[in-house]
């Protein structure tokens, strides 16, 4: 193995490109999402700035930090699982998917109060994409969410563990995407004015 | 164990599939009927029904070309099945193979019943235009609403894919996981209902038709090139990766 | 290892600060609504480059997909801005 090999390695990641493709171009999907919420925003800016006053700062808030925290979680959770700390690791999972799932049931509380109030996805085009890449969002927490739980469930001893590393790594990222894409969903509906 | 046949002739079958239904359909579809991009569904009445009356002709040529095409999506698929059943062949019942097949099936039949209901709108294009629109609203509800049959299809050839541990994959992992992401880039469609006018979930916007449209066919080109260029090298499996 | 969990630790810290402050600066700050809403999408996205770099800790990943994530996070940081300052 020569020079050139080495440096081949140490900028390998462990995880399968195929991977980081898939969430690349998860990514781009969502990038037009923001896109289209800028746009739709300059043709109409007094129905965004009416709907976004009648949004529920707290809520997005709390499922900011929310979700921020069970990206730390999470992050923790692989470096555990990379030094064979299962314990730590099995606890961090389980923290994740506490945090998870209140991003899911603040969602529901928030969803409740503007249908309730009599706002509905085709109510206009604020609330057509408040609606539309909120709930895209939320059916990626449930997916991400699904697969933390499998890791909680079918990958629990150190070999488990050992064997699945790159799959641990690719759930992590996953849910690294999910916490990142809601960091802008976030500033992009509820806060920027 | 399922000794396929000559492995040769099935991915000629495959390529071969690909490029009818390909120049079948776009030429129907885009250049005769002009039915893609589609009609914003904010049309009024009188220009739905001008649209039937002034391009009467061409829109039932277009579409026969179309449907026809779409017909040969089905060989396409069942060979990709054949592939993917060897590599579920040691698991039993090749379960995603059949589910591939069988949803190839619901694709094909969503894909074909609408162009049915546009030529019954331009069939008698003198009666009622009320009826005109319907049959037209219903054509394009039913193209571009129900996904599940492709996103399925996504999701059996990323599963199939990834499980394949053979150091050649039928197709290449990243094809995989690019599968498994066409599936997701399917979740917009169910939205198409709630638009009456325009914007980017109507049957004509950026989510519903241009991504979910042009993804596949963009997955599909790949494919159509990783094969050729494994004919090229004289290759026996459907690609190399 | 202690070393790693405290980074990620600090890298939280960060993240939670920069959330009050945009939610604080939206909220009370007297901004012009421009400059308001530029740094709120800035910030969101120096939040998101947090995550990407140590998170997902890009800088393991091979260079066209570490290219792919840096521009994507400025490409559409440019863009977003751009069709909101429109």
């Amino acid at each position: 193995m020569n020079a050139a090999d080495d440096n081949l390695l140490e900028q390998r990641s462990p995880v399968e490109v195929g991977v980081w493709i898939f969430i690349l171009a998860d990514m781009c999907v969502f990038a037009m999402y923001f896109g289209v919420f800028a746009w739709d925003k300059h043709l109409h800016p007094e129905q965004f700035v009416q709907g976004q006053a009648t949004l529920n700062n707290g809520f997005g808030a709390l499922n900011t930090i929310v979700l921020l925290i069970s990206s730390y979680f999470m992050a923790s959770a692989v470096h555990a699982a990379r030094a064979q700390k299962i314990e730590v690791y099995a606890r961090l999972i389980r923290l994740t998917i506490v945090c998870g799932s209140a991003f899911l049931v603040v969602k529901t509380a928030e969803y409740t109060e503007k249908i309730s109030a009599g706002f509905h996805i085709a109510s206009n085009e604020f609330y057509r994409n408040y609606f539309s890449f909120t709930g895209f969002h939320m059916v990626h927490v449930i997916v991400g969410l699904s697969f933390v739980t499998y890791l909680l469930f079918s990958i629990r001893t150190s070999e488990q563990v050992r064997a699945n590393a790159s799959f641990i790594e690719g759930v992590g990222l996953y849910w690294h995407m999910v916490d990142l894409l809601w960091v802008v969903l976030f500033s992009l509906i509820y806060l920027v004015p | 164990m399922f000794k396929t046949y000559d492995r040769k002739s099935l991915v000629m079958i495959a390529g071969i599939s690909m490029l009818i239904t390909a120049v079948f359909y776009v030429g129907g579809m885009f250049v005769i009927s002009g039915f893609l991009p589609p009609p914003s569904p904010g049309l009024s009445e009188t220009e739905v029904v001008n649209l039937y009356r002034e391009n009467h002709l061409s829109i039932i040529t277009g579409l026969t070309i179309a449907f026809v095409g779409i017909g040969f999506m089905l060989p396409l698929c069942i060979v990709g099945s054949v592939f993917m059943a060897e590599v579920e062949a040691d698991d039993g019942f090749p379960f995603f193979s059949v589910m591939q097949g069988l949803c190839a099936v619901v694709t094909v039949l969503f894909t074909a019943f609408p162009t049915f209901v546009w030529m019954a709108a331009a069939f008698r294009v003198e009666r009622s235009p009320e009826l005109i629109v319907m049959m037209h609203d219903l054509g394009w509800i039913m193209w571009a609403t129900p996904s599940w049959g492709f996103a399925f299809q996504g999701i059996c050839v990323g599963v199939v894919g990834l499980k394949d541990r053979r150091p050649k994959p039928f197709i290449p992992r990243w094809m995989s996981y690019l599968a498994l992401w066409l599936a997701a880039g399917m979740t917009a469609t169910p939205l198409v209902p709630f638009f009456t006018s325009s914007g980017p979930f109507a049957w004509d916007g950026l989510f519903s038709f241009w991504v979910a449209f042009f993804s596949p066919i963009g997955w599909n080109t790949i494919l159509f090139l990783l094969i050729i260029n494994n004919i090229r090298n004289g290759q026996q499996e459907l690609v190399e990766a | 290892m202690t070393l790693q969990k405290d980074r990620l630790f600090l890298v939280l810290t960060a993240l939670l600060g920069l959330t009050l402050v945009s939610w604080l600066a939206s909220s009370s700050l007297g901004l012009g609504r421009q400059t308001l809403g530029v740094s709120v999408l800035v910030l969101a996205f120096v939040k998101v480059r947090l995550i990407i770099v140590y998170y997902m800790e890009a800088s393991t990943v091979c260079r066209p997909i570490r290219v792919g994530l840096e521009g994507w996070v400025f490409g559409v940081a440019g863009a977003t801005i751009a069709l909101y300052l429109l």
